[in-house]
């Protein structure tokens, strides 16, 4: 059990900042997800806490302790790698034994703990066989394996599930949670997946160009995105923005499209210029006329089982939006949206934050 | 017909390469008075006399062991320094890595005939003239340039992931080395230690010039002095080249299966 923690941590390659001074405390026990999109530097993180990568400036802690100048194999963690990176030449079993052979543990060790962690991860039968004897999701099990074999103080992965096909990925989502939860070891995902770090994770920190975003739990950053970055990053279909004007203060009123709205907000807007957000499933569609509500045309309608996805235009915009399937709507309908002005969120345009 | 017409170029194109060999071969068990005479292409009464001639006549054998030991000590010397410099070079971080290797490159450019004279002079200095250590340490010196660029070449291949992950499973450097990239790697340390190997197996610049009697004379050297004031002996130059060249046979097809095998197959998603 152990907590990590960055103090003002810096990165640059030369003249390349990828990190600009994190602050972040990662509570023992956890499963933390750093999410964003490629080259925000959340890989360059995970190196860091591995010690394959020394920060240019600040410290990483683990429990307190600094840990900056420990080599990667003093720091009793494990890394699993987008690529399995097995090691070719071994048999699965030499594969996941390989860092206990590395701490010299009796032979009668290594092979109870291989088999012990083989059965927990249902590849007792492949044992014998080389990494490119074995399947994707095999080579990922075996990679798992050779992670958890030596109970690691801290556990790394490295965007482990996109190299698998889409089931297979659901079923290791699911896989990774009940090891969690059963080894209750302090991990620390890396992924540009937001639906991943949305349904494993204790926390996520959305990073962007090396800054930290946001960090809180999956379901706050969904609800109350910190910035337009967040809000437009973390969810699918992605929420709906759209430049707006302050027409009123007390309450506050917002014109969009030819209606008034007025959304909650915490900060009266600095300018009369807003950017208002929407998720798509606070945008409702329907067959029936509403003199209140906005009166579109369905231009792509995707049925997922129990709601329908709908891409709508009119008043000179495009629009995300949900339907009951029963409504039927199909492209080149016309609908009446209603759109839930409690769900509304705002943003400063200049800075993009929320207010 | 277009497989028949790719059987006839196959055919030919290893006549053209084994004909040399070949000759060797026929010329090797012809009888004396037929060497040089055409036809027979074939000899009338196949004979092993000049193999038995090299064999019991000259110290063979001696200069086959000669030159056993001076390839395979070079071979060794040249992937014991080689590789862990490739390593580093591949995969360390090293400054002036493209330098280094330039350089490293650069040095193997050198025609050897410039370095015969100040190498047989630093030889003599050392007291190492027509020794075997002489042949050695001038063979791994060569084909260190050559060793290190192939088995980097090698190296880079191998994904960074694996090495890491033997970092993070409790390796130093230098058992990631050992346990990890050796083995991975094992295909480009058998191709460039068989080039070595070759190299110094058939080198004779350095061995004639170093060596001066059969203490130390390796089998190239050996068999150019074959020739008498009065005769070349044909038969048994041709045998003398057989022999030598079986060593060699044997280690590629040896070592071939190692060398085409893949070189990380496995290890990373494709």
């Amino acid at each position: 059990m152990t907590t990590i923690r960055f103090e003002r941590i810096t990165k640059a390659f030369g003249t390349t900042e990828v990190i600009k001074s994190l602050d972040l405390e990662i509570s023992s026990g956890e499963f933390f997800t750093f999410v964003g999109p490629s080259g925000c530097g959340k890989s360059t993180l995970l190196h860091m806490i591995a010690g394959l990568d020394a920060p240019s400036s600040g410290l990483i802690l683990f429990d307190g302790k600094p840990v900056n100048d420990l080599s990667p194999q003093a720091r009793d963690i494990a890394l699993v790698f987008q690529n399995y990176a097995l090691y070719p030449h071994l048999t699965a079993f030499e594969n996941i034994a390989f860092p206990l052979r590395m701490k010299k543990a009796a032979r009668n060790v290594i092979e109870d703990e291989v088999n012990r962690v083989a059965g927990l991860l249902g590849i007792s039968a492949s044992l014998g066989k080389k990494p490119k004897e074995l399947s994707g999701g095999q080579r990922q099990r075996v990679a798992l394996g050779r992670a958890i074999v030596r109970r690691p103080k801290v556990f790394l992965m490295d965007e482990p599930l996109s190299n698998l096909d889409a089931r297979l990925r659901l079923e290791m989502r699911t896989e990774l949670l009940r090891l969690h939860r059963e080894l209750g070891i302090t991990t620390v995902y890396v992924t540009h997946d937001q639906s991943e770090a949305m349904s494993l994770s204790d926390r996520v920190a959305v990073l962007n160009r090396g800054e930290l975003q946001q960090c809180d739990r999956p379901l706050a950053v969904y609800r109350r995105p910190a910035n337009v970055f967040v809000a437009g990053f973390i969810g699918v279909p992605a929420m709906n923005l759209f430049p707006a004007r302050v027409t009123g203060k007390r309450p506050l009123a917002v014109a969009w499209a030819g209606i008034t709205l007025s959304p909650p907000a915490e900060h009266f807007p600095p300018a009369e210029d807003v950017l208002i957000g929407m998720r798509p499933e606070d945008v409702i569609a329907g067959r029936s006329p509403d003199p209140a509500a906005l009166e579109m045309t369905v231009e792509l309608a995707e049925p997922s089982g129990p709601i329908t996805w709908l891409e709508l235009a009119g008043r000179g915009l495009k629009l995300a939006a949900l339907s009951r399937p029963e409504e039927e709507l199909v492209p080149g309908d016309r609908c009446y949206v209603k759109i839930m002005p409690e769900k509304i969120a705002l943003f400063d345009p200049s800075s993009g934050r929320r207010l | 017909m277009k497989r028949f017409w790719t059987a006839i170029a196959l055919i030919a194109a290893i006549l053209w390469s084994l004909g040399p060999f070949l000759w060797q071969v026929v010329t090797s068990v012809k009888p004396d008075n037929e060497l040089a005479l055409l036809p027979p292409l074939l000899p009338s009464a196949p004979t092993l006399d000049h193999y038995r001639i090299v064999v019991n006549g000259t110290p063979f054998l001696r200069f086959m062991a000669n030159s056993m030991v001076v390839a395979f000590c070079s071979t060794l010397l040249s992937v014991a320094i080689g590789a862990p410099a490739a390593f580093g070079l591949a995969k360390l971080r090293v400054r002036w890595k493209g330098l280094i290797l330039l350089f490293i490159l650069s040095a193997s450019m050198f025609p050897p005939i410039a370095t015969v004279s100040p190498l047989y002079l630093i030889m003599t200095a050392l007291r190492l003239r027509d020794t075997l250590p002489a042949l050695i340490i001038t063979y791994t010196s060569l084909s260190l340039p050559l060793c290190v660029w192939i088995v980097t070449n090698f190296f880079r291949r191998v994904p960074d992931e694996i090495l890491f992950a033997a970092r993070v499973d409790g390796c130093s450097p230098l058992q990631a080395f050992w346990h990890i990239m050796l083995p991975v790697a094992a295909p480009g340390i058998f191709t460039a230690a068989l080039l070595v190997f070759i190299f110094s197996w058939n080198e004779f610049l350095f061995a004639l010039t170093f060596t001066a009697t059969p203490a130390s004379r390796t089998i190239p050297v050996a068999i150019a002095l074959f020739p008498g004031v009065h005769e070349v002996p044909w038969g048994e130059i041709a045998a003398a080249s057989i022999l030598a060249t079986l060593p060699l046979i044997l280690l590629v097809v040896v070592f071939q299966r190692r060398i085409v095998e893949g070189l990380t197959a496995g290890a990373v998603k494709g």
